[in-house]
């Protein structure tokens, strides 16, 4: 048995590494991490990667194609963070790792600097649309494996009338309370719109204004999860610009991703995203503490809560959708086991680790079918796209929805 | 890339379990080289994940065949090293091995494999009104084969026993692949207690492949009170005098001012006050008049011994959130340090007053900041100590702490673990708490079950070199 005599010479990684240090290795988070789960890894659970990480950045470990491969396999869901008695801010620890170790293919470049680009990203989305309706489509088959099955996993793109953008300004209904301001953002914008439109009908249904600042962009996300730190750091920084447009409104965030890249961007960029911090809330807290003019009608049939990994973990947002929801007349909610647990949508993970995935959700699809739910909800981009997927292959009964759109289908007019 | 030394070891194995389940990459058995107890570190040679019972025979065989050390791992989460390979050795993960095997509510039993996690149980016993009663502080994490390998106690074993109390029957495989069962799922054995003789001996006898637990009726009546003191004493003489006077509540926890500091720290709402010098986290189970009777006579005797404010928890949601603090507040001790020494000892509730101190004072002069979180009620005391492993002057030093601790405990009529277990932490102590007598049959028993020394090897027992008087027969006895 060694005592531990490891160098002090710490390579940093920068930005949010030295967070590595508060992880006691009590092994507490293990039991949240999807990962884990699975594979009953060590290198593939949040201590284990942190251990990982930790010895990267004391240059005791070489970044070998092993040990990359399984940084890259976490979901960065952040359930460890609720489970972790030290508060350790793993996202942020594997994030600057990432930063510093991951390789992105060309193909997912182009394709992530599509995203902050609109009318790229609608170019993009409408040819896209024009080949899933081609009789040319047999042709995926020829595809290299990487790029059929992404071509597999993208959802059916909406028409460019549904994709349409939103008006800049809508105004409240009947009594101003108060403005607020909407990121339409990129995937939202492309395959949600409705969840947007509806977003938006709500809040002026509750009394407020709703701005959609023309200078706003794709949050950036998805490019800090992989690792992109200056292009996700660039994007918060447009954003504060763009959202100063309407200093006095609440920014009401509907993408539990994007949410979280602005409740965090005074950690990433410091002061600039201070207001971005300040002033972003979800959109069913915010309903839930200032919708009282709005009504609904009743809801025949079961409904389920999964429970987004970024607004539940990552912003510790774990009452609000509930509470929203039983302000419906008689709502009948089951609740699901382990709905606090990451679906395995990740962003793009699903289509770098489509067996993960795949593993961890069919876990998941096992609880949704021991609710007895025809309607799931959940409030976030991916999280909706991976349970379609998900329910479509079980051949489920069940509807996906946004709370958004669920409230929306039952507001009393 | 397989480890040059017995190859046919690691291609027969990796055979029969499969890349994934067979690692040998350095780079990921970087993770494994330690548990809980960080410091002390081994890579092992290769880490394997059985999910049957042949497998975990076909393993044992196959170790024994080619002298390969074994050390079985839950979830790595033990703090004294039980888990951490030995030199040359392999790890068996059983963390894939975690189903429940089969529950009689009638009965009261449940067998399970022994890398199912302590929470899983109960969550699956909750709906059908039993309870298993060991909770370590890691039950949301750790593995039942491991707390049967540590003992491992738990804030509510001061009234329901630690884990051996809970144990019925063990199917164990020996060290040359044969399989035993130890005990009876009816509680009844004839002649020795061997399964007793296996729970708390770290797997250093043989290594567990299912377990058979009694079960519990879910209390009727939960009560929780937090009393807060202006100083540690008075906290202890509240302790004993609770107990003196026949009262036994079903958890006794104090938590010192520095752990509550620690807790604010890591951003956690525990609701202890900030105030106060120490709290003690009380609870009593059982029918609803008794837990009302009993916890009015302790409040009445901690108002006496000199508490500040006593408050009962109003609803379930607070209970809950005082328990939180507790099992957390080891780990968010991160904030204060890179690493953490969480130590386990021993010493008779009477003597918590003056032991207490004496623990600080050791810290002090070695400079290193303590804090203690500790169960009150059996005077099994946790010394945490902060410090960056990085520093091998402040690794010396914890190291010296460790030791003047341990003897400090001794020499009040103390043990040297509550339940952490020896593992590789202690072992040089055991000296120290145990005459040469005892320690030669030690190793006596070790070689009747091990004789080749594999499984988890030099752990619990000092080196042999260091019992000098040790008589030849017990030595040929282990190394035959």
């Amino acid at each position: 048995m060694e005592v531990n005599r490891a160098p002090c010479t710490t390579r940093s990684f920068g930005h949010g590494f030295a967070e590595v240090d508060a992880c006691v290795h009590c092994g507490l988070c293990t039991q949240s991490c999807p990962t884990y789960l699975l594979t009953g890894r060590e290198s593939m659970s949040p201590r284990g990667r942190l251990w990982t990480m930790r010895a990267l950045g004391e240059g005791r470990l070489q970044a070998t194609e092993a040990v990359l491969a399984d940084l890259d396999a976490c979901l960065v869901c952040r359930a460890c963070e609720s489970a972790c008695p030290s508060s350790v801010r793993y996202g942020a620890v594997i994030a600057a790792v990432r930063a510093g170790t991951r390789r992105r293919s060309f193909v997912r470049r182009t394709l992530f600097a599509l995203l902050p680009r609109r009318g790229l990203l609608q170019t993009f989305a409408s040819c896209l649309r024009l080949w899933q309706r081609s009789p040319l489509r047999p042709l995926r088959a020829l595809l290299p494996p990487g790029l059929r099955r992404m071509e597999a996993a993208l959802p059916e793109v909406p028409s460019a009338a549904a994709r349409a953008a939103l008006p800049r300004f809508t105004a409240a209904r009947g009594e101003r309370l108060g403005a607020t301001a909407l990121l339409e953002g990129c995937v939202m914008s492309v395959l949600f719109q409705d969840v947007n439109r509806d977003t938006v009908t709500l809040l002026a249904a509750a009394g407020f204004d709703v701005h959609v600042p023309p200078a706003q962009t794709c949050c950036g996300a998805l490019h800090e999860h992989d690792g992109d730190l200056n292009g996700a750091h660039a994007l918060l920084q447009r954003n504060a610009i763009a959202f100063e447009s309407v200093p006095e409104a609440v920014l009401v965030m509907n993408s539990s991703g994007c949410g979280t890249a602005f409740r965090d961007a005074e950690r990433s960029i410091g002061a600039p995203g201070a207001t971005l911090t300040r002033r972003s809330v979800d959109v069913t807290r915010f309903l839930l503490e200032h919708g009282e003019r709005l009504a609904f009608r009743p809801h025949q049939g079961v409904v389920t809560l999964d429970a987004p990994c970024h607004l539940h973990h990552a912003q510790g947002e774990t009452t609000a959708p509930l509470a929203l929801l039983a302000r419906v007349p008689g709502l009948a909610l089951v609740p699901m086991k382990d709905a606090e647990l990451c679906c395995g949508s990740a962003g793009v993970y699903n289509l770098d680790h489509p067996e993960l995935a795949e593993a961890t959700l069919a876990g998941k699809l096992d609880h949704l079918a021991a609710t007895g739910a025809t309607t799931l909800l959940t409030g976030n981009p991916g999280c909706i796209l991976q349970w379609r997927a998900g329910v479509r292959a079980r051949g489920l009964a069940v509807e996906v929805l946004h709370p958004v759109t669920f409230l929306a289908r039952l507001l009393h007019t | 890339m397989l480890p040059a030394h017995a190859p046919e070891f690691f291609t027969t194995l990796r055979t029969l379990l499969g890349p994934e389940r067979c690692i040998t990459d350095q780079g990921l058995l970087l993770p494994w080289e330690c548990d809980g107890l960080s410091h002390l570190r081994q890579l092992p040679i290769a880490v394997l994940l059985p999910e049957t019972r042949a497998e975990v025979v076909e393993i044992v065989r196959l170790a024994a065949e080619h002298g390969i050390p074994l050390t079985a791992r839950g979830a790595g989460t033990c703090l004294s090293g039980g888990a951490t390979a030995a030199q040359g050795g392999a790890l068996i993960a059983f963390t894939r091995m975690k189903r429940i095997l089969e529950i009689d509510p009638v009965n009261r039993t449940a067998r399970v494999e022994p890398g199912l996690v302590n929470v899983r149980l109960s969550e699956a016993l909750k709906p059908l009104g039993l309870a298993y009663m060991p909770d370590p502080s890691s039950q949301t994490a750790s593995t039942l084969g491991g707390n049967v390998a540590e003992n491992s106690g738990g804030p509510h074993c001061i009234k329901h026993g630690n884990t051996t109390m809970s144990v019925l029957a063990l199917e164990v495989v020996l060290a040359d692949g044969s399989v035993i069962e130890l005990g009876h799922a009816r509680g009844r054995t004839e002649g020795p207690d061997l399964r007793g003789l296996f729970v708390g001996s770290e797997g250093t006898l043989g290594i567990v492949t299912s377990i058979t637990f009694r079960l519990e009726r879910i209390p009727p009546a939960e009560l929780t009170l937090l009393a807060s003191f202006a100083d540690m004493r008075s906290a202890c003489n509240g302790v004993s005098s609770v107990i003196a006077h026949g009262i036994l509540p079903s958890a006794f926890e104090a938590i010192d001012d520095r752990t509550i500091a620690a807790l604010e720290h890591a951003g956690k709402k525990s609701g202890y006050p900030s105030n106060a010098a120490a709290v003690l986290l009380l609870e009593f189970d059982g029918a609803a008049e008794s837990v009302r009777a009993e916890a009015d006579a302790a409040t009445a005797l901690l108002r006496a011994a000199g508490a500040l404010r006593i408050e009962e928890a109003e609803d379930a949601a607070q209970r809950a959130r005082l328990w939180k603090g507790r099992k957390g507040a080891y780990g968010a001790m991160g904030r204060l340090a890179p690493d953490l020494y969480v130590m386990d000892t021993v010493v008779p509730r009477s003597r918590l007053p003056e032991v207490l101190p004496a623990i600080g004072r050791i810290c002090d002069e070695l400079g290193l900041p303590l804090a203690n979180v500790f169960h009150a009620g059996e005077g099994n005391l946790h010394p945490n100590i902060s410090f960056d492993g990085r520093n091998p002057d402040q690794v010396r030093r914890v190291l010296e702490a460790g030791r003047r601790i341990v003897e400090v405990c001794l020499k009040a009529g103390g043990a040297l673990s509550g339940e952490h277990g020896i593992g590789t932490e202690k072992r040089e102590f055991m000296p120290l708490a145990f005459g040469p007598e005892t320690i030669e049959l030690l190793h006596g028993l070790k070689a009747v079950f091990d004789p080749g020394r594999l499984l988890n090897p030099d752990k619990v027992l000092p080196e042999p070199v260091t019992c000098g008087e040790m008589r030849p027969a017990v030595l040929r006895g282990r190394s035959a």
